[in-house]
């Protein structure tokens, strides 16, 4: 396994109406034979977002559909794992957040760190603070 | 769409605050706050679920007239909540 995706580029791959679908989308579909995962975090918010009229507006899907659309995009010949962490977060990187938007980041970084993969993000800030276990998705395309 | 909306002055001390409190203009404009909050309060009943191109390994959820076009900020703030 390769690259484990954060939330923002997980679901851009998944949504056509984001930003970023046409590069995530093809991103993903490239790398797939790499090995690729997700934080079962991500599998999470990937649902909450297609369940929120915020994100869907009236079209927003039940938990069903929701969880059918995560699992079917993990599934297929080159399936994505779904990544799993017992340990706690790591104070040499939690010491260094300074607002609380970054918590989830630094956890998905840390995820991708302890299973030995780089977290594709397109949160430059992130990428300069981690810049050995991230990486660009706006480089890549 | 461009318009102007004349603001009670609460509802305009709130945006404002609620702009700096997310981190400025250039992440949380009034722009995106006011649209925000009016999906949130007028989005009413839910209606037909999106159309989802299913195959295994590779699934599109398309976006269909009216729905919403989000950016990294708008996923951060509804996993915000």
């Amino acid at each position: 396994m390769a690259f484990v995706l954060d939330n923002d580029v997980f679901f851009a791959a998944l949504y056509e109406g984001h930003v970023a679908h046409g590069a995530a989308r093809k991103w993903l579909d490239e790398i797939k034979p790499e090995g690729w995962a997700i934080a079962i975090e991500t599998q999470l918010a990937a649902m909450r977002l297609l369940m929120n009229p915020t994100i869907l507006g009236k079209a927003i899907l039940n938990g069903k559909s929701a969880l059918l659309v995560v699992n079917t995009e993990l599934a297929g010949s080159h399936p994505g794992e779904v990544l799993i962490v017992r340990e706690g977060p790591d104070p040499v990187m939690f010491n260094l957040a300074t607002g609380h938007r970054q918590i989830m980041d630094f956890w998905l970084v840390q995820t991708a760190r302890d299973h030995g993969c780089t977290l594709m993000t397109r949160d430059q800030a992130l990428n300069r603070t981690w810049p050995e276990y991230t990486c660009l998705l706006d480089k890549q395309n | 769409m461009k318009t102007t909306l004349d603001l009670p002055e609460d509802v305009a001390d709130l945006l404002r605050k609620e702009s700096a409190r997310r981190g400025g203009r250039k992440k949380a404009s009034l722009s995106r706050l006011v649209s925000r909050a009016v999906r949130e309060v007028y989005a009413g009943e839910p209606e037909a679920p999106a159309v989802v191109e299913l195959q295994a390994g590779r699934v599109v959820v398309k976006r269909d007239r009216g729905m919403p076009i989000v950016d990294s900020e708008d996923l951060a703030d509804a996993l915000d909540e």
